[in-house]
């Protein structure tokens, strides 16, 4: 038998029997009937199998069990930790959301500070017409002021 | 406001063991003494008996199981989903008995034979859990979870917070050393 062949079986051997398609099944029990090898490995892995079922230990714990984890419980004051981690945690959630609130109308407000090129400063400078000596006819313009 | 001590469970709540393990949470949450003796209880057996398989050892077994459930308890706020209760513990003690392994190897120690328990003679009992212990503490773990446990692949793989893949080829791995130990063993007997 190749190598291959007994590979892809114990590869196979090793899955879960409801996760294996009918080809998968059908190749497994004709390679167990014609290879000795892969046969006895069945064998072992099978005995091997029963031996640590045969062992398990059904061990369920003292009477006092919940008792024990009760008076630790109370002992490490997790209750209380509980208890004080909620309110906590609401004060958190609440100073995110003012936050995230405050983000949000700083963000969404179009009168905002911006460096845009494409606007135009609102703004005016009035500067006195008599600076000039022509009356203001040379006075530099103000690009918000043309025309 | 003070809540409530807990919310009266409806009709149909009342009948699913997923919304009574919620229920439970939830007033355990609210400090309800109660409702943690209950969870402990309901859950105690699975725990015990799991770290028990994975450590042989009854009386390691139940300070793990402890340790998980006050730890459990401890980390409520990060259980997202209440009725996920009884995986999130036993995640827990399953991780914790990973640890305890993880030491033992550190500090290798003598095994020694336990009267009590189940079915199998001491020798085979012995040589048993010589084997385990040359296992890397997730191979045996997980062989332990397969075996003993009689988990599925998916149960284990969430147990161990692994793919199920990485169960299957686990599992693969731990099954041939156990068997190369154990034919080791019966060799060097004869």
């Amino acid at each position: 038998m190749t190598e291959r062949v007994c590979d892809r079986f114990r590869n196979l051997a090793h899955a879960d029997e409801a996760g294996l398609s009918r080809e998968e099944l059908t190749f497994l029990r004709s390679h167990a009937g014609e290879c000795g090898d892969c046969r006895r490995y069945l064998t072992d892995m099978s005995l091997l199998s029963d031996v640590l079922r045969s062992l398990a230990l059904d061990h369920r714990g003292d009477h006092d069990f919940a008792d024990r984890v009760e008076e630790s419980v109370v002992s490490a004051r997790v209750l209380d930790e509980l208890n004080a981690w909620r309110p906590a945690m609401i004060a958190a959630l609440t100073t995110a959301a003012a936050i995230l609130t405050v983000l949000h109308v700083l963000t969404s407000n179009p009168a905002r500070p911006s460096l845009k090129p494409t606007e135009t400063p609102t703004a005016e400078v009035n500067v006195p017409l008599d600076l000039f000596e022509d009356g203001g006819s040379s006075a530099p313009t103000h690009p918000g002021n043309k025309g | 406001m003070e809540r409530p001590a807990y919310i009266p469970l409806t009709q149909t709540e009342a009948l699913d063991p997923k919304a009574e393990e919620a229920q439970l949470v939830y007033r355990t949450r609210q400090g309800d003494q109660n409702a943690l003796r209950e969870l402990v209880t309901r859950h105690r057996v699975r725990l015990i008996r799991t770290a028990a398989n994975v450590l042989r050892d009854p009386i390691e077994a139940e300070d793990v199981a402890q340790e998980a459930f006050l730890k459990a308890f401890r980390e409520l706020y990060r259980l997202r989903d209440d009725r996920a209760f009884p995986s999130f513990v036993y995640r827990i003690c399953v991780r914790l008995c990973v640890d305890r392994l993880r030491l033992k190897r550190a500090e290798p120690s003598p095994i020694e034979p336990r009267e009590e328990s189940s079915g199998g003679s001491i020798e085979t009992r012995m040589l048993v859990e010589r084997l385990l212990n040359q296992l890397s503490p997730d191979l045996r773990l997980t062989l332990v979870l397969r075996e003993m446990e009689q988990l599925s692949y998916e149960e284990v793989a969430e147990a161990m917070g692994v793919p199920v893949g990485t169960v299957r080829s686990r599992l693969h791995t731990a099954r041939e050393r156990f068997r190369t130990l154990w034919i080791l063993a019966h060799q060097g007997e004869e």
